[in-house]
């Protein structure tokens, strides 16, 4: 029990990178030995499109992780706006201003959860858990007509959006990889260079600190939950692309994939430490070890289970407390 | 600016609070978290009986016993956590209860275990089971309970999907029949009772005592000479006694085994705990809290069924839930009272604290 | 009528012995050494202080008594055997009363008093027995009958306190640490805590009292050991138990050298102090039933605030900070003609006032950030544009400061843990710096500071303060006002009793009015609660 400790301390930004990094080498031999095709054009194609969906849902889980809170109403909004846009295309409203209500919606939302959150910091887990299940089942409410259920959402999906997640596109890879790549970048960026980035690392690291540095601390913590319902409004609206058709469950698979992506990448959920360069890593572990599952065709419930086994002992490397004996 | 002689420079030193809280009013203070959980069960219940009045017949009354019994154990459960502090979240409960249900209907009869005293002690035993390992893992690791709930509640909803793909199988007789008794002196008032009797004990020893302390202030309790992980896990045991009793009434309840529906039990029941007027940072919670909470939520689906909503049934219970959740959490942050300093935690992973 | 102490069970080979014994003890907190190579000892039946600085390692030496802390090398031996743990400590039969005052808010007093005091299961001694000790004990200590019920919650700090003692006492312990008990007592109190002290002394108990405040000790205690950074320096005997042997002592060689002047070594210097108003504090009150009261701070003075804890020049060196509120009252500075109000901390950065605390770990430093980034953080959002940060700008500035304070740094963006306690306070003072502020509002800035950095800190205020800097500074020592403020204002009930000019802000008597509780007899006012 007394290695866990040095091994937290000496766990730098780039200690983490590399266990991250390490982690991805090995998945990704063991891919190779296991699953047959791993190396193929499309195989790969086809990981990064599906590792693009999660990590676009990512990042604002990495955001909120960074400031010490978490968002589980992450996969709600993904089905939430996946179903809404699909409806509000198909009563009639132009595609880019649908888009941008449902943007514009998912802020709002986002910004309930963070002013709810703020002044409760210890129930934000709870806090955007009942926001999200009560969004969801408002928009379904919301969008299904008589005789119709709410799940499954019928409707015309245009073709450009369509064209952003296909594997046959003329330029090589999916242009969602690009867009998730853009949106890496200028993330990454956002987190190093602009003084918001650095005022979300201080505000996880010392909370007091931060606010004695005149950082608006509370008007951040809300920035950071709309930023992610924004980011996961963004990862349904393109699933509607891929999927072809509405569906609000679309979104229950990044319930806990996207905290699991932001722990293996090694940012701590504690706050102050990590960023979004590691949780890209994390997110291609996922993909990856995903992939390795599928490829024992182990069944999606067979890979939950062994999700959340595996989400323990990274939890125990990351997310630790200390002993009360130092605090007092 | 006057110079003076420093004798008289110096001051007594003054105490720094004056006012000592007599004992009334300390105690009005505790109880006023019950409020809220009253005052909601008291407008439900006017509800209910101008839309559904069936509610206050005996058959209407063994049915709200039974569909609530769950729901009134799974948070008796959590409480247990929560008071454990700190941020004591447990996320599994929903997929524990549906792990034993599964247990009981399925892989039970398999070996021949269908009788009631072998499956209450199976129910109990592997609800402590499941507890432990969670109860062991936080209190070694000092890993956060919100984190390690999570962790399980993924590992064991896929389990239930692996163990069980489709919902199947029926309880055993004697259980089964606990979901369409007809008289209101059935085994599920008996055991509810019995539970509550089990509660009230238990919230009397020492251990239960020490849970309370290691939750309100872990260092105080340290400095005490509490022993910190047996007190936790002590605590986790308490909770998985509750976790198998509710996942026997679910049994009951549903008559079958079913991989996914219990589920929504994780959401329901972290409700009513915030609704009981639990302190989600330790410490502080009452098990009448957490029964009054429960039955709010489960009255709430009660009125809810009493409209007409068709398909969209289950996405009015969600909003409802996820609302009422909402808006207990709204309200509560918005409250300025002292209570407040002490119920919700400053942050949800402790951890690069500066005090 | 209950004893206060136990007949001494000593073990026959123990007798004569020590009760206490710490040996070459090392104890670490990453890279700060808490303790280094330390050596004490202590005999049953004698009062024995351990003084030093902030920062001197007393209280990791509390921890490591009571079992809450390992040492990292050495040995710690109480009664002849290790407390690995609290419990193991208890059951050694030793007490400690730490300096942080540990109980469980919603429990009651009673509770408190037994917190783990039964087993798992079974229950150690009666319910009636438990009040009756209880009862005795606390009205011993306290002096008046206390109500067992009540939620500790409300009380005030002196009863907490009280409460946090008595539970130590409640064991029958044979050796009692009390680490600095008295700073939450009030006056009578401590009188009380005093007479308790000696008759725990005379059952042949040992008592190890920690204490900052050298005056407390002298005709109390039997023996005095000092530390320094983490050291023992030495033992002194009941005689020589004299502040100026444990100034000597704490390595205050060349400021008691200071302390010898009666005059400001400003004033003496001819250094003329402003007649312009700065800072303007007008009808302020800080709390409900407080004075109102008026002050001024001109360009280029010093001036310290002091007073006994709690009573209110804490509050108002936030409230020129911005960062608590008065109740009434308006504070502002004179910035090129016009009046900037403090209202906030905003408010009060743009008016030019800068905050510096001793405190940094609770509200000033970022553990998890570079060093760099600690000082750089402060103006980011100052110095970016389009939100992106000028990092040549942050890095020349930077630079400076390291230059200007000799800030003792490695690379830049090392992690702030690398730097001792005085480098990350010069850090900190100098992104306060930085924004070139006209006001610099100081709350016990050199708290855990080594003995160095602190001197450098002093000549610090005195250069910025020629440079035209308006200084306030809160200390908790006495001796730091001597021979730097202008003048101090005293603070009592949240509102200025007096303000000391230059002649009168001299060692003897400073020392004596705050610690010497002979002249306060005279000074008492209120009667005991």
């Amino acid at each position: 029990m007394a290695i866990l400790p040095r091994i937290r301390t000496t766990l730098a930004y780039q200690g983490r990178a590399a266990m991250a990094g390490v982690m991805l080498i090995v998945l990704v031999v063991l891919g190779s030995a296991t699953v047959s095709g791993f190396w193929s054009l499309e195989s790969l194609r086809a990981n990064l499109l599906i590792a693009s969906f999660l990590g676009i849902a990512t990042i604002g889980q990495t955001l909120c992780a960074l400031v010490g809170g978490l968002d589980l109403s992450i996969a709600f909004v993904v089905g939430a706006a996946n179903i809404a846009l699909l409806r509000l295309m198909d009563g009639g409203i132009p595609v880019g201003f649908a888009i941008v209500i449902v943007l514009i919606l998912a802020a709002a939302v986002g910004g309930l959860s963070g002013v709810i959150s703020s002044n409760l910091r210890g129930a934000t887990l709870v806090v955007t858990l009942g926001v999200g299940t009560a969004l969801l089942g408002l928009v379904q409410i919301l969008v299904s007509s008589s005789g119709v259920s709410g799940g499954t959402v019928e409707g015309t999906v245009p073709s450009w959006m369509q064209s952003l997640t296909s594997l046959d596109s003329p330029i090589g890879i999916a242009p969602c990889v690009i867009v998730w790549a853009v949106l890496a970048i200028s993330t990454i960026l956002f987190l190093r260079r602009t003084w918001i980035g650095r005022g979300l690392y201080a505000m996880g690291g010392n909370q007091v600190a931060a606010e004695r540095a005149m950082i608006p601390t509370r008007s951040l913590w809300i920035l950071v939950f709309s930023l992610s319902a924004v980011m996961a409004a963004v990862a349904g609206m393109i699933l509607l692309g891929f999927t072809g058709g509405g569906y609000s469950g679309v979104g229950d698979p990044y319930l806990f994939t996207t905290i699991a992506a932001v722990l293996i990448g090694g940012t701590s959920l504690v706050g102050g430490r990590g960023g979004y360069g590691l949780t890209v890593l994390g997110v291609f572990d996922l993909t990856v070890l995903q992939t390795i599952l599928s490829g024992f065709s182990l069944s999606a419930a067979a890979q939950e289970a062994i999700l959340g086994l595996l989400i323990l002992p990274l939890a125990a490397l990351y997310v630790r407390s200390p002993h009360p004996r130092m605090e007092i | 600016m006057r110079a003076s002689t420093l004798s008289e420079a110096v001051q007594a030193k003054m105490p720094e609070r004056s006012g000592v809280e007599s004992r009334y009013k300390s105690m009005a203070r505790r109880q006023t978290s019950l409020v809220t959980p009253f005052a909601l069960f008291a407008v439900l219940l006017a509800i209910s009986g101008v839309r559904g009045p069936a509610l206050f017949t005996a058959n209407g009354l063994d049915g709200a016993l039974i569909g609530a019994a769950p729901l009134v154990l799974g948070t008796l459960a959590i409480t247990t956590i929560a008071i454990a502090g700190p941020a004591g979240v447990d996320l599994s409960i929903g997929p524990a209860m549906t792990l034993i249900n599964i247990e009981i209907v399925i892989e039970l009869p398999k070996i021949g275990v269908t009788g009631p005293v072998a499956v209450f002690a199976c129910a109990i035993g592997l609800g402590i089971l499941v507890q432990v390992v969670i109860g062991t893992i936080v209190a070694l690791f000092r890993v956060s309970t919100v984190v390690v709930t999570l962790a399980f509640y993924l590992f064991l909803d896929g389990l239930n999907t692996v163990l069980l793909p489709e919902p199947a199988g029926s309880a055993p007789t004697w259980l089964a029949n606990w979901g369409s008794e007809s008289s209101l002196l059935s085994p599920v008032l008996y055991v509810l009772i019995g539970s509550f009797v089990l509660w009230a004990l238990i919230s009397r020893t020492t251990l239960f005592r020490n849970v309370r302390l290691m939750g309100a202030d872990a260092r105080t309790a340290f400095v005490s000479g509490v022993h910190l992980v047996p007190t936790r896990i002590g605590a986790h045991v308490i909770a998985g006694i509750f976790v198998g009793l509710a996942s026997l009434m679910y049994t009951g309840l549903l008559g079958s085994a079913d991989p996914t529906a219990g589920s929504s039990y994780t959401l329901s029941a972290v409700t009513a705990l915030v609704i009981g007027g639990a302190s989600l940072a330790g410490g502080r919670a009452k098990g009448l809290g957490a029964i009054l909470g429960a039955t709010d939520i489960w009255l709430i689906s009660y009125v809810l069924g009493t409209f007409n909503f068709g398909l969209n049934a289950s996405y009015w219970i969600e909003v409802a839930t996820g609302g009422v959740l909402v808006v207990a959490l709204l309200v509560g942050s918005f409250l300025a009272s002292e209570d407040l300093v002490h119920r919700w935690p400053m942050r949800m992973f402790p951890g690069n604290r500066s005090r | 009528m209950v004893s206060a102490a136990p007949p001494p069970i000593v073990a026959p080979e123990l007798v004569g012995t020590d009760a206490v014994t710490v040996r070459n003890v090392d104890k670490s907190f990453g890279a700060t050494a808490a303790l280094r190579d330390c050596s004490f000892s202590a005999r049953p039946g004698e009062i024995h202080a351990v003084v030093g600085e902030n920062g001197s390692g007393k209280s990791t030496l509390a921890k490591l008594l009571g079992g809450v802390l390992a040492p990292d090398k050495g040995a710690v031996q109480v009664n002849g055997l290790n407390p690995t743990s609290p419990v193991s400590a208890r059951e050694i039969g030793i007490a400690v009363v730490f300096q942080e005052i540990l109980l469980a808010d919603g429990a009651s007093v009673l509770d408190n008093l037994y917190l783990g005091h039964d087993g798992l299961f079974r229950v150690r001694m009666s319910s009636q027995d438990k009040r009756a000790r209880a009862k005795e004990d606390l009205a011993r200590l306290v002096g008046t009958s206390v109500d067992l019920d009540q939620d500790v919650h409300g009380l005030t700090l002196s009863m907490r306190q009280w409460i946090v003692i008595a539970r130590a006492l409640l064991r029958r312990p044979r050796v009692v640490v009390f680490d600095e008990s008295t700073a939450a007592l009030d006056y009578a109190s401590t009188e009380r805590f005093f007479e308790e002290v000696r008759r725990l002394r005379d059952a042949g108990v040992c008592v190890v009292l920690i204490t900052h405040r050298i005056s407390e000790l002298t005709g109390i205690c039997d023996r005095a050991t000092v530390l320094q950074d983490g050291k023992d320096v030495g033992t002194l005997e009941a005689d020589e138990i004299v502040e100026k042997r444990l100034l000597e002592l704490m390595g205050n060689k060349t400021e008691s050298a200071v302390h010898e002047e009666s005059v400001s070594a400003r004033t003496r210097a001819g250094v003329e102090v402003d007649v312009e108003e700065r800072l303007v504090v007008s009808g302020v009150k800080l709390s409900g039933q407080a004075q109102p009261f008026d002050l001024a701070f001109r360009v280029g003075e010093i001036v310290g605030l002091a007073g006994l804890e709690g009573q209110g020049q804490v509050k108002f060196i936030r409230a020129v900070a911005g960062i608590d509120r008065p109740m009434s009252g308006r504070i502002y500075v004179n910035q090129n003609g016009t009046k900037q109000v403090i209202g906030s901390a905003r408010s009060a950065q743009r008016a030019g006032v800068a905050y510096v605390t001793g405190d940094r770990k609770a509200e000033a430093v970022f553990p998890n950030l570079s060093v760099l980034e600690n000082f750089g953080i402060l103006g980011y959002r100052r110095d970016s544009r389009f939100g992106v940060i000028d990092r040549r700008r942050v890095k020349q500035m930077f630079n400076e400061q390291v230059r200007s304070l000799s800030i003792r740094v490695g690379r830049a963006g090392a992690s702030i843990n690398s730097l001792s306690g005085g480098n990350q306070q010069k850090i900190v003072i100098g992104r306060a710096l930085a924004a070139s502020p006209l006001v610099l509002a100081l709350n016990d800035p050199t708290r855990g500071v080594d003995i160095g950095a602190k001197h450098y800190l002093h000549e610090l205020m005195k250069e910025l303060a020629e440079a035209g800097k308006t200084i306030l500074f809160l200390s908790n020592e006495i001796e730091e006002f001597v021979g730097l403020c202008d003048r101090v204002v005293v603070f009592r009930s949240d509102t200025v009793f007096n303000t000391l000019a230059t002649e009168l802000v001299t060692s003897q008597d400073m020392l004596a009015a705050m610690f010497g509780y002979a002249e306060l007899q005279n000074a008492l006012v209120d009667p005991v609660r």
